[in-house]
This record gives structure tokens, C-alpha cells and sequence, in this order.
């Protein structure tokens, strides 16, 4: 998977035409704008995205293809002087991941005796970027987690924060999800980031859950970001209304400039 | 749990406790507060009392005879929530019917998906006579990595006809024979000392403990000299008690004290039936405080008293749970409820089917 990302961004980048493209930035996960054409970056807990020629970004948790193999593409469909527009598209299947959580004593999340079907997922999600005074930008996002097995399935859920609401769509077939996150700069190379997401499970006996969360990140030029914060989980599980905070801690890379 | 695997949860966890102590919520104080509950419709009890009725019981989080994973031939991880509910209530029922005014319960399960969240404490309030509890937890994790097994509170209760005073949950010693990843997610096992208030503005203490079964280390002898050690404390202070549980040992004069024919086979995750060696660890308490089954009535007929057994196709095997007192019992009316027998001598439901423990009741005097 890893191979396939870098060969993508070559591909792309040798594509490319020379325009310079506005609507385009570092270290802007979970923005509408896109990566700088050939530019990676790389981070723990973040996607590898690379940006493409065409407005698009090709992205992977390449650190966990091995269990959750799949790709997504970021389509930008706008780019004015302060509005950005764009889509994500995402095809993955989470059958490894579960099947490798699925044992027997220590490490077991799933219960042995759970068959779990071949799953195709498929996220899909609608992203508008507004860069105000100059170093903020907001951008808010709402799509939904699609998930279809195939054989059969006894799976049971997994109840815990964050992990639930992300594969309610493997038993429900669906799930909903809406976001809006604020970045800007405190003082640079220092810089915010606070999110509000909302996740919805219709059909499932937890049906909400609300992620909140603040960070602050230091990049260091272009080649290297690090970010620290909290998050504020809070939802409705199978056994009730819970709430909980995690730290969060990521080291982002970035390779190539990027045009 | 598999030793292969520690390593790597090891380093998971303690990457996770550089941020947070206790990311999984399984830790408790030495001392605090137990969670009381109330019944949702109170059933109003007896304006005045001169005996009360006491039960202790081990109802196994509801799980009625269903083979567990860890068990000999088990093979199930948790129950559906039908059979889950099923359960309780046939628990529930069985206690309506044996009508006790205070009642020890030991693995109690209030919020775990092995038994369908059911909160059980609550649910016996409601489907039975009796109106307040107090709960401490012996087991709890917002997530056991272990076998799939997610989410459990397991505890230690007492439930009440009357209002609870006060209600605290001791902590008692871990086990020493296990891996820090191991001793995080596994029981924290406690006391729970909780006071009721009787007619006449009386105060009861009512304590219960479900002591270390599986230990290498010595810990069920700290367990129980432990429990010993909270009631001389009342007994100093002139305070009545009633205290009991499961101890996980055998009453002085047991005749077979290993090789269980219900514990014969090999393929089960724990090991706890041999108690050699345990021959008077509960000779203090026997020799100290009135027992609902005095020493010489139980050994005139052992079978009698059994409290436990692996396998119902062996019948009740070896007696478990107990219950002591400073005060004084009715002679005669301690009995470990093997079969349909109430109280009153007449037959209801079973309890062979409805847990790995038979319900032990006695009636205690209290008048002033």
C-alpha cells in the first residue's frame, strides 16, 4: 500500500502541469484543502496523504494497511479566495483488523467464538474550508460511513469510546457523521487546532457520540510537526451515557515541497 | 491471559500511563464510599423486628449454569440479553421467595456486556421485597482486553427491607503472583461494610467478602484475616454485626479438603479446589463469633451444608459461603438451601440450577 501511494505521487507528480495551485497547503488533514503536489506527509496518527495533480490527494493509514487495508481520495471541487471546497472518497475493508482482534486470552477485543463477514466500507464525506483573518481557517465536514459483509456474521460491538461509532456502520450498514474544526496560528511555528464531531448510529443501541477535542501543534518549517492535546469523548454505548479524556499526541513528516 | 502476548499490551499500556493513571478505569481507593441503590417502589417492611432473616449467596452475575470459557468444557463468552434476563429474574424470584431481610450477594454484575448490561443490583430491588443496597465493586474496566470480554462491573452487595446508614467498600490486598498488566485488569477484591437501620433506630453492620480463590501467593489467608480484623473492630466497639460470603475455603472439619469430583477435569482457565493447607484458616472466626452452621452440626452432616459445586452432575460438593455473627442465631435455622426448600418448609424453584452457589439463610435475633 505504501509502494502504491509513493508510485501514485510520482506518477502525478511527473503529470503534473506547473500551475501553481491555490487552493493548496501543508499539514492540512481534515481540511478541504489539498496537500502541495507531490508533498508527503506522513504522521502516526494522521493518514499518509500525498497531493496529486488535478486538485487531489491520495491518502492511507499506511502505519495499518496490514489490517485496515484502503485508500481515500480528496477531491477539491472549489477553491475561491477564502472559500475551499472539497470531497472525500474512501474505500478500506475492516474484516483484518476485526478478524486480528477476534482471540483467544490477552489481547482479545473480540470474543473468540464471533464470526465476522467480509466487510467493503466505504466513507464519504463533504468538506468547506473558510480561511478568515488571514491565519485561521474553520472547515466543517458531514458525510457518512457506509459497510456491507458478505458471509457470515456474529460480530459483536465493540463498546468502548471513539471505537464504536467507527464501526457502527459494519451492523447498521450506515452511520452519520458531522464535524467542524478551527486551525489557526497562536504564534508561530506554534498552532491551534479544536474540533467538535458528531457521530450518529441510527439502528444501534448507542446512538450517538460527541468527540471534542483541542491541540496544539509545533511544526518545524515544513518537515516536521508535532502535536499534542485532549479529547473529550462523550456518547450514548449499549450499556448507557459515558464520557471520558484522552490525551492525543501525533509526529507528522513531511517529504517534498510540493508545488 | 496468555503470557505471550503481555509484552506488547505491557508497552501499549505503559505508553498509555505516561498520560493517564488509569486509562481503563479499573482502580479503586483503600477506602471509599460503596454505591447505594434504592428500589424504584419501596415495599414497606415490618414496623418492628425481634429475628431477622440473613442470606448470603453467590448468584455468578446471573449466569445460572451456562459454561463460561473458563470453565471445564465452557465455551461461551457472554449470554444474550434473553438469557441474561431470564436469569435475574429466576434469581429474583428464588429470592422473593426465600423473602430474607438482609441478603449478601457476591458477584453481583451492574454494567457488563458479559451479562447484558443489566444493572442487577437495581433489578433485584425491583422484582423483590426488598428496598435498599449498597454495591462495591470487585471487578471494573471500561474495556477488559481479555477474550473479547469489553465492559464488566462485578461486585459484592447487600440488600436491606430497611435504609442503609452508611455504605463503604474497603479494598483488600492484591494478588502478588501476577504481572502488573495483569494485576491492572483483574479483581480488586473488598469489604463491603455497610450499616442498616432497623426499627427501634438500631444499627445492624452487615459486611461481605468474596475472598482470593485462585492466589499462589497467600492472599485468601490475608483476605480472611483481613475480613476477621474488620469485625474484632465492631466487636470492640460494641457494634452488632452479621457478616459472610464466599470465603473460598472449607469449614474446619471438612473431610475432603482437594480432588473434588467436580474439579477433576484439566481443561479449565483456573485451578481453585484444592484447599490443603487451609485446614484452620477459618478457625479464628469460627472460634470468635457465632456461625449460622456451628462447627459440630456441620460436621455431623456435612452434605447437608454444601454450598457449591462445578458440575451439577455431582450435586452440591463443598461448602463455601458463610455467615458469622457477635450477635446471636436462632439454633437450628442456619441452612444452605440445596434444593426447592424454604423457610417455612415448603418447596419453590430449585437453586441448583440457578448458580454455582446454594443460598445460605439463618435467622438472627435482634430484639433490643
Amino acid at each position: 500500500m505504501k509502494a502504491a501511494l509513493l508510485a501514485a505521487c510520482m506518477i502525478s507528480y511527473a503529470m503534473a502541469d506547473s500551475t501553481a495551485f491555490t487552493g493548496v497547503d501543508v499539514w492540512s488533514e481534515g481540511t478541504a484543502l489539498i496537500v502541495p503536489k507531490g508533498r508527503i506527509e506522513a504522521g502516526l496518527a494522521t493518514p499518509w496523504s500525498c497531493g496529486l495533480a488535478h486538485a487531489r490527494e491520495i491518502s492511507s493509514y499506511v502505519l495499518f494497511d496490514a489490517l485496515v487495508p484502503g485508500l481515500r481520495l480528496k477531491q477539491q471541487w472549489y477553491a475561491g479566495s477564502t472559500w475551499f471546497i472539497a470531497s472525500t472518497h474512501s474505500v478500506y475493508s475492516l474484516t483484518p483488523l476485526l478478524r486480528f482482534l477476534r482471540r483467544e486470552g490477552t489481547g482479545g477485543i473480540i470474543p473468540p467464538d464471533n464470526a465476522v463477514p467480509v466487510f467493503a466500507g466505504s466513507d464519504n464525506y463533504l468538506l468547506a474550508t473558510w480561511k478568515y483573518s488571514g491565519a485561521h481557517r474553520a472547515t466543517i465536514r458531514m458525510g457518512a460511513k457506509l459497510n456491507y459483509g458478505i458471509g457470515d456474521n456474529t460480530l459483536e460491538t465493540i463498546d468502548y469510546f471513539m471505537v464504536y461509532p467507527r464501526i457502527a456502520s459494519c451492523f447498521s450498514g450506515y452511520s452519520f457523521d458531522a464535524g467542524i474544526e478551527l486551525r489557526g496560528t497562536v504564534w508561530k511555528p506554534v498552532f491551534y487546532a479544536a474540533n467538535s464531531d458528531l457521530f450518529l448510529m441510527p439502528g444501534m443501541n448507542g446512538v450517538w457520540e460527541v468527540e471534542q477535542s483541542g491541540l496544539l501543534e509545533w511544526r518545524f518549517k515544513r518537515r516536521l510537526a508535532v502535536s499534542a492535546g485532549a479529547r473529550y469523548v462523550a456518547g450514548e454505548f449499549p450499556f448507557g451515557f459515558d464520557w471520558m479524556i484522552f490525551p492525543m499526541v501525533d509526529v507528522k513528516l513531511g517529504f517534498g515541497a510540493g508545488k | 491471559m496468555h503470557m505471550r502476548r503481555v509484552p506488547l499490551l505491557s508497552i501499549l499500556l505503559a505508553i498509555a500511563s505516561l498520560f493517564c493513571a488509569d486509562p481503563f478505569r479499573t482502580q479503586f481507593d483503600a477506602v471509599e464510599d460503596a454505591r447505594q441503590y434504592k428500589a424504584r417502589v419501596q415495599t414497606p417492611p415490618g414496623a418492628t423486628v425481634d429475628t431477622l432473616l440473613v442470606m448470603t449467596w453467590n448468584t455468578r452475575y446471573g449466569g445460572a449454569r451456562i459454561a463460561f470459557f473458563y470453565e471445564c468444557g465452557g465455551y461461551r463468552y457472554s449470554m444474550t440479553e434473553k438469557e441474561a434476563t431470564a436469569n435475574i429474574e429466576a434469581v429474583a424470584k428464588k429470592i422473593t421467595e426465600i423473602d430474607p431481610d438482609i441478603l449478601l450477594l457476591q458477584e453481583v454484575d451492574i454494567c457488563s456486556k458479559r451479562s447484558a448490561y443489566i444493572d442487577q443490583m437495581q433489578y433485584l430491588l425491583d422484582h423483590t421485597p426488598l428496598n435498599y443496597g449498597a454495591y462495591a465493586s470487585i471487578w471494573k474496566g471500561d474495556y477488559i482486553p481479555s477474550d473479547g470480554l469489553g465492559r464488566i462491573d462485578m461486585g459484592n452487595a447487600v440488600l436491606s427491607k430497611w435504609p442503609l446508614h452508611e455504605a463503604t467498600r474497603i479494598a483488600l490486598p492484591a494478588r502478588t503472583d501476577q504481572s502488573a498488566l495483569q494485576g491492572y485488569f483483574f479483581f480488586h477484591r473488598n469489604i463491603l461494610k455497610c450499616s442498616v437501620r432497623l426499627p427501634g433506630d438500631r444499627l445492624l453492620y452487615c459486611l461481605t467478602v468474596h475472598t482470593e480463590p485462585w492466589a499462589s501467593d497467600g492472599t485468601k489467608k490475608k483476605h480472611v484475616n483481613l475480613f476477621k480484623d474488620e469485625l474484632d473492630k465492631l466487636q470492640a466497639d460494641g457494634d452488632l454485626f452479621i457478616a459472610g460470603g464466599d470465603m473460598n475455603t472449607l469449614p474446619p472439619g471438612s473431610l475432603e479438603w482437594s480432588h473434588f469430583q467436580d474439579a477433576e477435569c484439566t481443561d479449565g482457565r483456573f485451578k481453585a479446589d484444592d484447599y490443603a493447607g487451609e485446614e484452620e484458616l477459618l478457625s479464628p472466626l469460627y472460634d470468635t463469633y457465632a456461625a449460622a452452621i456451628p462447627t459440630g452440626v456441620y460436621t455431623a452432616d456435612e452434605a447437608r451444608y454444601h454450598t457449591f459445586t462445578g458440575d451439577t452432575a455431582f450435586g452440591w460438593t463443598r461448602t463455601l459461603d458463610y455467615l458469622f455473627s457477635n450477635g446471636a442465631f436462632v439454633a437450628g435455622s442456619g441452612h444452605a438451601l440445596q434444593s426447592g426448600e424454604l423457610p417455612d418448609g415448603s418447596n419453590g424453584k430449585p437453586t441448583l440450577s440457578l448458580s454455582d452457589h446454594a443460598p445460605l439463610i439463618v435467622n438472627m435475633k435482634v430484639a433490643p
